[in-house]
């Protein structure tokens, strides 16, 4: 059975939904009481419109409010989430992540303990044991600007080139990495105004 | 309004501060196959990283300041602009410097031990530093002093790690060649005054000359000439004596087991060479000699030829005696010499000495069979106990000679001497308080005490210490000996100026009667 979701209208890093198309593996329980359904066997969510793609062996929504999966893989035509939780609010159309691996174009590939994506204005935070391959990073925060193409690590990170490791050794430490055609520029001299706009990010995770 | 000397000092200090500081704490760092950088801020352009806002580079032996630092990755250079260096010895300036594979290469350089200003100078056009081994090789050196600049030497060698320039400078330290002394008459010139060298010596400073007058003034001023080299193993030098009274030279040469020396009618020539297994140490050795008398008996020079060794062993061991371990080490020796005209002489002997953290006690033990002809293979005849104690601050030695004889005529026997001293720690300085007593066979002979203050090192340019020094005879009541140091310190050096008089000298002491003009010239 196919039922369309129309309250799942967000940008997903520069993709505006406008609806889900749910595919169940298994059961739907519907609760009543609480307006929450649940997927024990898991499924998928297809937006159709935008080619985005929610696939997880659990999954719980409410219409108008929330989405919860776990062991989740959320694909878009221009980054991938890969989270052992997830929840999606509606209302601040923020997704949290516990355990993530984000995928776009500038990173290959970038894991953190905890991550919070603002799907509208199209900021990624992360937090905890960052490891990115490329680049070569490990930090502790990082703040991804999707539709700027900027990294900003806050506080101690490592960062490799080469044979050679640059390391942020305080707890003031920046780094901003901007992507640029395949390459990417560092550096440790952040516009002011840029750096407030995403330390306020950062500090709402 | 606060001086403006005080605002230098100040400036210095926060400087020494930030130098002392490891590169490696810096805000942002950098590992490169080279070394360490860091600075206050990083940015990457490609593979070219920019480290700046208070760069540094730190390899062993070496940490370098910079406005700004540049690597690159590609070709494996590193760029410094602005820079200072610091080594153990020294402080460097220059404008530009790189490191790549090792070298650190600079141009238009500022190489001083000063540890402010810099009155004591070698200015460089461009200079190679090795950072592994930390050689730095200085191009086109001039060598200031004050406003004064020596001549364009083409190539000075410095080991940064140990401060030496062969033939110049030892851990960081010139031998002043200034000669300022006065004794029955003003001594003034210069001594060992170091030339630098050419071809195989570039780079060192191997040949050094003397030129001062001494006694001027009095009734026999003197002229003293000379030059001394060395070139690898090999070392020797000439001097000449130019009096009134006549004109003498002296010569000495040594290369490796051979050595020659000679003047105002005396010689040696000596050939020798030493073996080693494990402790044992076996040196023969043969001499042809003429030297003065070194006996009350002889009144002649005495010469002749000698074959002789000498064999000795240098023993240490833990052993356990009463509920402690001590150190037990055993020095025997033995030595025999044949002459071409004078009987056969036979020493021998030992030292023995048991430690035990703050007390010591040594007891040595010789017998000769004669005096010696000369006094080269001399080992005397002797049986003396000695000790000392360490309490805190106080000091406690002591020496009982049963036997003690370098000849006829000159023995001593039953002789205590003790010597206590006590150190008062104040805020300028130290207190030195010294008490000598001799029993000469159960005799009290002698009865001194000593006060000495030692002010603490000047640290700061402009500083000026007094060290006064008194001793009073407590048998004669009287005054046994006075002096006065006074020191001054600039950004470069200490000078010292000072007087030592030894009223009445302490019987078998190192020290005889007489006045001392002192004059002191080092490096900070």
């Amino acid at each position: 059975m196919k039922r369309l979701l129309p309250f799942f209208a967000f940008v997903l890093l520069g993709a505006q939904f406008a609806g889900f198309t749910v595919q169940p593996k298994g059961n739907q329980d519907f609760n009543p009481l609480t307006g929450v359904t649940t997927l024990p066997q898991g499924g998928t969510l297809i937006d159709a419109t935008d080619h985005l793609i929610l696939q997880a062996p659990y999954i719980s929504y409410k219409q108008g409010s929330f989405f919860e999966a776990q062991q989740a893989t959320m694909k878009g035509p221009k980054a991938l989430f890969q989270a052992a939780f997830m929840k999606y609010q509606v209302a601040s159309q923020e997704l949290r992540m516990r355990d993530l691996v984000y995928s776009s174009k500038d990173f290959p590939s970038i894991q953190a303990q905890e991550g919070l994506a603002f799907l509208k204005q199209g900021y990624v935070v992360l937090k905890g044991k960052i490891i990115s391959k490329k680049p070569s990073i490990q930090a502790e925060s990082a703040v991804i600007d999707t539709n700027h193409h900027h990294v900003l690590l806050i506080g101690p990170f490592i960062y490799r080139q080469g044979a050679e490791v640059a390391r942020g050794n305080r707890a003031n430490s920046l780094l901003l990495i901007t992507f640029e055609g395949g390459k990417f520029l560092l550096t440790s001299q952040v516009p002011p105004a840029l750096l407030h706009q995403m330390e306020a990010y950062s500090q709402q995770l | 309004m606060v001086p403006a000397r005080w605002l230098i000092l100040l400036g210095f200090a926060l400087l020494s501060w930030g130098l002392a500081s490891s590169c490696q704490d810096q805000a942002y760092t950098l590992e490169t196959p080279e070394g360490i950088a860091g600075g206050g801020a990083i940015s990457y352009n490609g593979t070219i990283a920019v480290l700046s806002q208070g760069a540094c580079f730190e390899s062993p032996g070496l940490i370098i300041q910079a406005q700004q630092l540049s690597d690159n990755q590609e070709t494996g250079l590193i760029t410094l602009d602005q820079l200072e260096a610091i080594t153990p010895h020294y402080r460097i300036r220059a404008r530009t410097g790189t490191v790549q594979n090792g070298i650190f290469t600079a141009q238009g350089i500022l190489l001083t031990t000063c540890t402010c200003g810099s009155n004591l100078r070698f200015l460089s056009q461009s200079a190679q530093f090795d950072v592994q081994t930390g050689q730095l090789i200085l191009n086109q050196t001039q060598i200031g002093l004050y406003r004064l600049v020596f001549g364009q030497i083409e190539e000075v060698k410095v080991d940064t790690r140990t401060g030496t320039i062969p033939g110049l400078m030892q851990n960081g330290q010139i031998a002043s060649p200034l000669v300022i002394g006065y004794n029955q008459g003003l001594s003034l010139g210069l001594a060992n005054f170091p030339i630098p060298g050419t071809g195989a010596d570039l780079g060192t400073f191997p040949v050094s000359l003397t030129f001062y007058g001494s006694g001027l003034g009095g009734f026999n001023p003197t002229l003293n000439l000379g030059i001394s080299g060395v070139q690898g193993a090999a070392s020797g030098g000439f001097s000449l004596t130019l009096a009134p009274s006549g004109i003498s030279g002296s010569f000495q040469v040594q290369n490796g087991d051979v050595s020659m020396s000679g003047g105002g009618g005396l010689f040696s020539a000596l050939l020798e060479h030493s073996w080693s297994w494990n402790s044992v140490t076996l040196t023969p050795f043969a001499r042809a000699a003429e030297e003065a008398p070194s006996l009350p008996s002889e009144s002649t020079n005495v010469q002749g030829l000698s074959l002789g060794v000498f064999l000795g062993s240098q023993l240490t061991q833990s052993i356990h005696l009463a509920q402690q371990n001590v150190q037990l080490s055993e020095n025997p020796y033995a030595v025999l010499t044949a002459y071409n005209d004078y009987p056969t002489y036979l020493a021998y002997g030992f030292n023995l000495t048991l430690s035990d953290g703050p007390l010591s006690l040594s007891y040595a033990l010789g017998s000769e069979n004669r005096p010696s002809l000369f006094e080269f293979e001399r080992h005397p005849a002797q049986s003396i106990l000695s000790g000392s104690l360490s309490l805190g601050r106080l000091h406690l030695t002591g020496s009982y000679t049963f036997f003690s004889s370098s000849g006829p005529g000159t023995t001593v026997q039953q002789l205590f001497q003790g010597q206590a001293s006590y150190d008062w720690t104040l805020a300028p300085g130290t207190v030195q308080t010294q008490a000598y007593l001799d029993w000469s066979q159960g005799v009290l002979s002698w009865a001194e005490l000593r006060f000495g203050f030692q002010p603490n090192p000047l640290q700061c340019a402009g500083g000026l210490s007094l060290a006064p020094s008194l001793g009073y005879d407590l048998l004669g009541h009287r005054l046994s000996r006075w002096g006065l140091v006074a020191n001054y310190a600039d950004c470069c050096f200490i000078w010292s100026l000072g007087y030592e008089d030894v009223l009445v000298p302490r019987p078998y002491g190192a020290t005889g009667a007489g006045g001392n003009f002192i004059f002191g010239l080092t490096l900070r």
